[in-house]
């Protein structure tokens, strides 16, 4: 049942059917397995059970935040930031690129849309400085991964949702992750300078000079911290926090004139888009959801994966292996909401934490970002880097072995995830 | 003419969803504020938040689908001949149809189905917050057909100035 599923899914989602429809299908051939009878009560009742979730409502609110930042002229000021703590270093305009997707991933939790913002911006000035058009392009789409990491992260209110995890223990929970993989990157961007001969092209920036560019976008910098600081002072909700975050920057924008109301309705127009579209995959992958429980999915799995349950480091790379799979060829929301079911009770029969699982779910997933043949990253970034996608889809590879090799470091050492929110929560 | 009803129907659809949004969100900051300031807010508070959240959500669906804005990997269809691609389109245009159409029809039933319980909050029927589905997948089914079998939009790629 669940092979002739996936299949379906696939060839629907290779024919450049939109994903939720994809899925619908793959629902329909599920009910030939489950009973035909059941499909018309079945398919309304968990397609809205699915999205009826108070955790849920958090997602349009930091989307609608993020968009406001973004239209709020936020983008440049962090990059001027950035720019001033290491663009001086060799391979400058790199560790901008990521220092700035660090940045801007307190201030979205989008990664598309930070490879969008940033790549326009940073590729064309790699290209000049000496990087190849592919390498300039796979940092900026591989730099943001930090931004689900980080909090606030959609994801990880996915996450929230599906296992009733604590949404500010998640958020702490990936701030030592999110920048364990923004200093990997710095890393290897360090490497490939060298390999590119990619020299210094400008001083150090004063002190005085670096306050200043702090100052112009502490707004930005400071966003994060009433995400987190809300929530984990037990203040207020995700989704309250949210809604201060969307006051926040929105009276912040108009009294300092960076947003008009036209760019407000165009922010609330674009989350109106990505709400829809984030919540039909929601309530149609819960219809799938009930199929794989009801085929008794979860246990299978779970003899599966027995042999490993005597380690949690041995069982979270097994289920690291099949989310990363997953990941390859699904939608990232839906294999989040697919996957998250069926791995929590191997998780918990080998004594993983919950917030542990939660950070590595979600990095695996945010990794399926990057990866071919659907890495919405990746085609992003080939766009706007006008960059062609099949050579991109092969130079990406070394930036995804960086970021299994964080993640790696992070399943064997869980305190990097429960540290924070054991210490604040 | 039928472009026309489309492309003002998706406005229309889209800037509904836009509202709520924004209305969901000086919501949520009101009953903050009632209960730092007033001492408590009410108890239908979150439970109406949600449902106007879903109903943005769901009112959107067709609109977005007009839009380009759902997931999709459009790289197959791109490089194959027109003759197939054109074949894929129709399949892509039926199929939208066909479970639109159904889905409509099975959340519209289960509308009537769920109409004698109350939600816990709001104590209003639960067929109210449900309707939201066969209007969701309903646009989605209009907004469709006015559309024919025309090639999907290519998603979007948003480029800062």
């Amino acid at each position: 049942m669940i092979a002739t599923m996936l299949g379906v899914m696939l060839i629907h989602v290779l024919l450049g059917v939109p994903l939720f429809l994809s899925l619908m299908v793959t629902a329909v051939v599920g009910f030939s397995f489950v009973g035909f009878d059941q499909m018309a009560r079945i398919m309304p009742q968990q397609a809205f059970g699915g999205i009826d979730v108070f955790s849920l409502m958090a997602i349009p609110l930091f989307i609608l935040a993020g968009n406001l930042m973004n239209n709020g002229q936020m983008t440049p000021r962090l990059l001027q930031f950035a720019d001033r703590l290491v663009g001086h270093l060799r391979g400058g305009l790199g560790h901008v690129n990521v220092t700035a997707s660090v940045f801007f991933a307190g201030v979205n939790g989008s990664a598309v849309a930070d490879t969008s913002a940033l790549g326009t911006l940073l590729i064309p000035g790699m290209r000049k400085a000496g990087f190849p058009g592919t390498y300039a392009a796979g940092l900026t789409a591989a730099s943001s991964l930090i931004g689900p990491i980080v909090p606030p992260s959609i994801f990880m209110i996915l996450y929230a949702s599906i296992t009733g995890t604590s949404v500010g223990s998640l958020f702490l929970g990936g701030i030592l992750p999110g920048i364990a993989l923004g200093a990997a990157f710095m890393g290897m961007n360090v490497l490939y300078a060298r390999l590119y001969k990619v020299e210094k092209n400008q001083r150090r920036a004063k002190l005085r000079e670096i306050a200043c560019a702090a100052y112009v976008a502490l707004p930005a910098l400071i966003a994060p911290v009433i995400i987190v600081a809300g929530i984990v002072l037990g203040i207020v909700t995700p989704t309250e926090s949210g809604a201060l975050t969307v006051a926040y920057v929105l009276i912040w924008g108009l009294w300092s004139k960076n947003l008009s109301v036209r760019d407000a309705w165009v922010s609330l127009r674009e989350t109106a888009v990505l709400t829809s579209a984030v919540f039909v995959i929601i309530a149609i992958s819960s219809i799938v959801s009930w199929q794989l429980a009801y085929a008794d999915a979860p246990a299978a799995f779970v003899g599966l994966l027995q042999p490993f349950a005597e380690s949690p480091v041995l069982t979270l790379i097994a289920i690291s292996c099949v989310t990363f799979i997953t990941g390859m060829f699904m939608e990232e929301v839906s294999a989040l909401f697919l996957l998250t079911p069926i791995i929590l009770p191997v998780a918990q029969i080998a004594g993983v934490d919950p917030v542990h699982l939660g950070i590595v779910m979600t990095l695996n997933i945010t990794i399926a970002l990057i990866t071919p043949p659907m890495g919405a990253c990746v085609f992003v970034a080939a766009a706007v880097g006008k960059v062609d996608i099949a050579r991109l889809f092969v130079a990406i590879w070394p930036f995804i072995a960086v970021a299994l090799t964080v993640l790696l470091i992070i399943i064997m050492v869980p305190g990097l995830t429960t540290w924070l929110p054991s210490r604040l929560m | 003419m039928i472009r026309t009803v489309q492309t003002w129907l998706a406005r229309l659809t889209l800037g509904v969803s836009a509202i709520l949004i924004a209305w969901v969100t000086l919501f949520i900051l009101y009953g903050v504020g009632s209960r730092y300031f007033l001492g408590s807010s009410p108890i239908w508070f979150d439970e109406l938040a949600r449902y106007v959240i879903i109903g943005a959500a769901m009112i959107g669906v067709g609109a977005v689908w007009v839009d380009g804005g759902h997931m999709r990997v459009s790289v197959l269809e791109n490089r194959v001949p027109d003759a197939i691609r054109k074949t894929v389109v129709l399949y892509q245009w039926l199929l939208t149809l066909t479970l639109a159409g159904g889905m409509t029809w099975f959340s519209y039933k289960y509308v009537g189905q769920v109409g004698f319980f109350k939600t816990p909050g709001l104590q209003v029927s639960r067929s109210v917050p449900v309707t939201l589905m066969p209007i969701g997948f309903g646009l989605l089914f209009v907004l469709a057909l006015l559309n024919g079998p025309k090639a999907l939009k290519q998603p979007k790629i948003e480029v800062d100035p």
